[in-house]
């Protein structure tokens, strides 16, 4: 501390995968400037070289300890690097289906993308208001744009409208964190003092600003009630763009509600139930994403509605309020990513052989197209949570440690949240088996071209498809690893 | 040490014994149709060795002391039913002499059955049926001696049913098995009495001092009544002349000398179980069929109705032995009844197939076992007469046969089990003495009008395969006294286990027994000489009137059958089918109710789902004032609600 030179050079030394995006970064701008062609295939190289290398790295890295860096900003700790990883695999499976831009707007679109996924990385390792709010920012600025890669009407007003709902968003959680700021005296939500002086001070006031603070979070894991930009931007926004920001940012979101909530719940010693209220919100997204998905006919606004329950699944985790929940949520980040990868990564196999598509005219599409039917099957069995796939399995660890919760405190909407949860599982069913019955069950209206081969797409399929049967059948693995993760405030 | 080695060779001989003659029956039943014409070869070879096994296990066990060995096989309330083997000096005879008499079956049915259509079927039956007569012999636990006690009437009804294209066969095989059943019953009961009195029904620990005497005798004769429908006793024995319909070598082997033995044969393994009343029960059931066998052998044309009648009238004799205090002459009778009975069957069986194929080249149906058919064979057919002759001599009880030395041993031991004064005794001593007095009657009477009469036929004949020969060789040498009391063998252990079995023998009783068969043979001599066989008399049909008598014990059943029949579709059938209209009420209420409350039910939620998501759903009105309303409504909502 003496030396913040030397302080702030030893915290750099520390965030080699924070470094690496954003060294892929400047070299994005300055190929984007330099280079006349082929822009796409070098920049995309690119991306993924430098993801994979900052995966070896976090993955090489490890942190044993966790380590508080520039000055307590940011804390390097297990739980964050498991995020990082989570983030980089995304934007690896996000670059990998991305198709050509255009040459002239190819850099910007990678560029965005990696500063989505260094915003994300340092939203996960933030222990600070201040950079909460600029890593936050970064994703979301950088979301707004991508969103409207489009490049027509309909992009550019989803785009718009992601941006005013953001901004709106942000700014009730902006002016939260005043508001806590005002009553803790110190943006260090980790540090004694915030604790202190927020057990001493439990007014409705505390209640309210936390109340603001999360609605920026929630917005980022579209969770009811800040859902509702969802759907139409889910809608208009490239399939690449929206399988990565379905995943990234809400898992980034998701880690830093971890740690807002564990703060505000102060070890228990609140004024108020933090417990009762994510229970609400879990119980709320669930129950309204899995209903308004029923009658869906856009197969990405009904995976807009179905992200929103996913999101309550994820909230079911934090719910419980221990470590075993925060595993188990981690548990059940990793498998959601994939099959939620699986299922668009099929449905951008579609759209780039048919166009944009409703689900109907989907229909009889499965004997042309067999692997990306196949994909988009498992996908959604996955998303449903039914065996032999991950996602059974990550329903089970996840309902099974609210299970122990309810047993634990007792709080009946912990029970009512498990019927519902379970409930809605059958609910899902509906609407997650609608696409693969219309690809397989029924007869197609006309003739269809047979879908343009893409090695590429049908191998991440594969890929995707044997990590939801292994993480199946073995859970131990993954599980093992994170079961090491400690995650203290 | 020694002697554990030793137990452990015969226990793995034992287990050999009886499991070869099963791999028998294994082999004929998976073997190809191609390779039918093996399986008589490969049987007759695994019962040779069967043979040549249980030999070394009778020289190994020898006289020394009964082996028992027991393996714990399921529990009852804490009672250990074992399953387990005795080997003791009858048992171990006994399955010398079964696999013995099956292995020479075995040998002679390769010429005989040689043209049959289903080899496999038959030899693999005789070997099953060995296998389980062996494991009858062997075992120890009545229980499962009850179990092979079923196998050997269950492969006994498929062996007379053999050719059961003819309805005889057919008849009689379904017959035998329906009169063995109703013994079996008795046998069941007794067993059930035998184990709700001492929860064990090993032969060898049968704790009997805790029995009240009336529940032991009841439990003696159930049991008995089981003997009474094996081994063909007075009144369940009108099954055995049928089953004559079956192959001959079958009848040889099963209904002469192992299957009705083992009727027998249980008697004398259980005789500590019998008390004098029941002693008594079998004596006087004994006389009464030895009387009534002897009979209807006199009165048969049937070559082999007569062996059967016969064969009736010497267990009789046997079983009145045991009744009556002889059991070892009556095992030492069974044993040497198995050998001449089966000899005789066999040659039966060769002047059937050689006058089968004599009239094969004919024109013209004559019955070729009827004696009235037959005559003048001794030089058509030299060694088949030999052999036959020495065998119904050992069945007349000539001396120097094996049949004399048992008959005399049972007389003498009845003699002295009689005793002095007057009593009902000397009536079945009586019975017994008119036995010995008609036996060679009607043995002489078969003989000499197959042998010697002048046959009306004049065919020309030739003598069965050298097979049939030597098989029947075999066992009728086995039926001479000679080689079975000649001393100078004795250093074998056979010999030795056998004498044994003879004790002296009353000189007195000798000279009378010999005098009577001399006035029986020359009194039937003198009557058969130029006696001619006429239509058979009507006064003493072939099944001495049980044929009437169980056709109208049929008859009563069947009416009782038609009652219950009735009371059946009437009664029961009617409460059946208002059960059965009850339940498609109730399940047309229970569809009714599957589909408009279950299903209405699901598809209320569904449509109320759908509902609520439209509601949800019109939040996303594309208008994003609207979306910041909700947003931020939701938000206060929260608040409020937390507040308050």
């Amino acid at each position: 501390m003496n030396d913040p030179l030397q302080h702030i050079f030893e915290s750099v030394s520390l965030l080699i995968p924070e470094v690496i995006i954003t060294a892929s970064l400047i070299i994005t701008i300055l190929l984007g400037l330099i280079l006349k062609t082929n822009k796409h295939v070098i920049l995309k190289t690119l991306a993924l070289a430098s993801y994979g290398l900052a995966i070896f790295i976090v993955l090489h890295h490890l942190p044993t300890t966790s380590t508080l860096l520039f000055g307590g900003m940011i804390r390097i700790d297990e739980f964050s690097s498991y995020f990082k990883f989570l983030f980089l695999t995304g934007g690896i499976l996000g670059v990998w289906i991305s198709g050509p831009q255009k040459e002239n707007s190819s850099a910007e679109y990678f560029l965005l993308f990696h500063a989505v996924i260094l915003g994300s990385c340092l939203l996960a390792s933030s222990m600070n208001f201040i950079m909460v709010i600029l890593s936050l920012e970064l994703i979301s600025l950088s979301s707004y744009l991508l969103t409207g890669f489009g490049f027509n009407k309909k992009s550019a007003e989803g785009s718009l409208k992601y941006f005013l709902f953001g901004t709106v968003a942000t700014a009730c959680m902006i002016y939260g964190i005043s508001i806590i700021y005002g009553i803790a005296g110190t943006l260090d939500f980790s540090s004694e003092l915030f604790l202190k002086n927020l057990i001493a001070l439990s007014s409705p006031l505390l209640l309210i600003a936390g109340l603001f603070t999360l609605a920026g979070f929630l917005f980022k894991i579209t969770a009811v009630p800040f859902h509702l930009w969802a759907p139409d931007v889910y809608e208009s926004a490239p399939t690449p763009v929206v399988a990565f920001i379905s995943v990234v940012p809400k898992l980034a979101g998701i880690a830093v509600l971890t740690k807002f909530t564990l703060a505000i719940h102060l070890f228990g010693q609140s004024g108020y139930n933090w417990q009762v209220i994510l229970s609400v919100i879990s119980l709320l997204s669930i129950l309204i994403g899995n209903l308004s998905a029923i009658a869906q006919t856009n197969p990405k606004r009904m995976l807009a509605y179905s992200s929103v329950a996913q999101s309550g699944f994820l909230l079911v985790g934090l719910v419980a309020f221990g470590m075993d929940g925060i595993h188990f949520m981690l548990f059940y980040s990793t498998v959601f990513l994939v099959m939620n990868f699986l299922v668009f990564n099929a449905l951008n196999q579609f759209e780039n052989s048919y166009g944009e598509l409703g689900i109907q005219s989907l229909a009889g599409l499965g004997t042309l197209s067999i692997i990306p039917s196949l994909a988009i099957l498992i996908g959604f069995v996955s998303l449903t949570g039914l065996p032999p796939t991950a996602g059974f399995t990550a329903k089970l660890f996840i309902f099974g440690s609210l299970w122990g919760a309810y047993q634990q405190s007792g709080e009946l909407i912990l029970l009512v949240l498990f019927v519902i949860g379970l409930l809605n599982t059958v609910i899902s069913l509906f609407f997650y088996l609608k696409i693969p019955y219309y690809l397989f069950i029924k007869e197609k209206k006309e003739t269809a071209n047979s879908i343009k081969s893409d090695v590429a797409g049908n191998l991440l399929s594969l890929i995707l498809v044997i990590v939801l049967f292994y993480l199946f059948i073995s859970p131990d693995k993954l599980m093992g690893w994170i079961n090491k993760i400690t995650f203290v405030l | 040490m020694t002697e554990t080695i030793h137990s452990a060779a015969s226990l793995w001989l034992a287990l050999s014994v009886l499991t070869i003659p099963l791999f028998s029956a294994l082999v004929c039943f998976v073997i190809s149709e191609k390779f039918a014409w093996l399986s008589p070869m490969v049987s007759s070879l695994l019962l040779f060795i069967t043979f040549i096994c249980s030999a070394f296990l009778f020289f190994q066990v020898g006289d020394s002391h009964a082996l028992t060995y027991s393996w714990p096989w399921f529990s009852v309330n804490e009672n250990i039913i074992r399953a387990s083997l005795l080997l003791d000096k009858h048992g171990l005879i006994m399955v010398m002499v079964v696999s013995l008499v099956s292995f020479l079956v075995h040998l002679y049915s390769i010429g005989y059955m040689a043209e049959d259509q289903a080899l496999i079927r038959y030899f693999g039956m005789l070997g099953f049926f060995t296998f389980a007569m062996l494991g009858l012999v062997m075992s120890s636990n009545l229980l499962i001696l009850f179990c092979f006690w079923e196998l050997v009437g269950f492969s006994s009804y498929r062996l007379i049913g053999h050719w059961y294209e003819k309805q005889e066969a057919a008849k009689a095989s379904t017959k035998a098995f329906l009169i063995n059943r109703v013994g079996d019953l008795g046998f069941l009961i007794g067993l059930m009495i035998l184990w709700s009195w001492l929860g064990n029904l090993d032969i060898t620990y049968l704790n009997l001092e805790t029995i009240p005497t009336f529940w032991l005798t009841t439990a003696g004769v159930c049991i008995f009544i089981g003997v009474i429908g094996k081994s063909a006793q007075f009144p369940l024995f009108h099954w055995l002349p049928d089953a004559m319909e079956g192959p001959t070598p079958v009848s040889a082997l099963i209904h002469a000398a192992t299957m009705v033995a083992a009727g027998v044969f249980l008697l004398i393994r259980i005789e500590s179980l019998f008390t004098e009343n029941t002693l008594v029960i079998i004596s006087v059931t004994g006389t009464i069929t030895a009387i009534t066998g002897a009979i209807g052998a006199l009165f048969q044309y049937d070559i082999k109705k007569i062996l059967a009648y016969s064969t009736i009238s010497q267990l009789g004799f046997m079983v009145m032995a045991i009744g009556a205090g002889a059991a070892q002459g009556g095992f030492l009778h069974l044993l040497h009844h198995a050998f001449f009975k089966a000899g005789l069957f066999l040659g039966a069986g060769a002047i059937i197939h050689a006058m089968h194929q004599a009239y094969h080249h004919q024109e013209g149906n004559v019955d070729v076992q009827d004696i009235r058919n037959l005559g003048d064979l001794r030089k058509k057919i030299p060694i088949t007469f030999i052999t036959f002759m020495i065998c119904s001599a050992a069945l007349a009880g000539l001396p120097f046969t094996s049949g004399f030395v048992s008959k005399e041993l049972i007389l003498t031991q009845m003699n002295e089990w009689s005793g002095n004064a007057f009593s009902w005794k000397w009536l079945v001593i009586l019975g017994a003495w008119v036995v010995t007095l008609l036996t060679p009657v009607y043995t002489f009477r078969m003989v000499w009008f197959i042998f010697f009469a002048k046959s009306k036929h004049n065919v020309e004949m030739v003598e069965v395969p050298i097979v049939m020969r030597l098989s029947m060789f075999v066992i009728s040498m086995s039926s001479l006294a000679l080689l079975i009391t000649f001393k100078p063998f004795h250093i074998l252990t056979i010999i030795n286990v056998l004498m044994s079995l003879y004790p002296n023998t009353s000189h007195l009783i000798t000279l009378l027994s010999t005098l009577i068969l001399l006035i029986a043979l020359v009194s039937a001599f003198f009557m058969y000489k130029n006696y001619e066989l006429k239509d058979q008399n009507k006064f003493l049909t072939p099944n001495l009137y049980l044929d009437w008598l169980s056709d109208y014990a049929f008859k009563l059943v069947l009416q009782f059958a038609i009652l219950v029949h009735w009371f059946d579709r009437k009664v029961i059938d009617k409460i059946i089918n208002g059960l059965t209209y009850l339940q498609v009420g109730i399940a047309h209420v229970t569809g009714w109710s599957d589909r408009y409350l279950v299903d209405g039910v699901v598809n209320g939620m569904a449509y109320s789902a759908k509902g609520i998501g439209s509601v949800t759903r019109s939040l996303a009105n594309g208008k994003i004032q609207s979306y910041l309303l909700w947003a931020m409504a939701g938000l206060l909502i929260f608040i409020l609600w937390i507040l308050y």
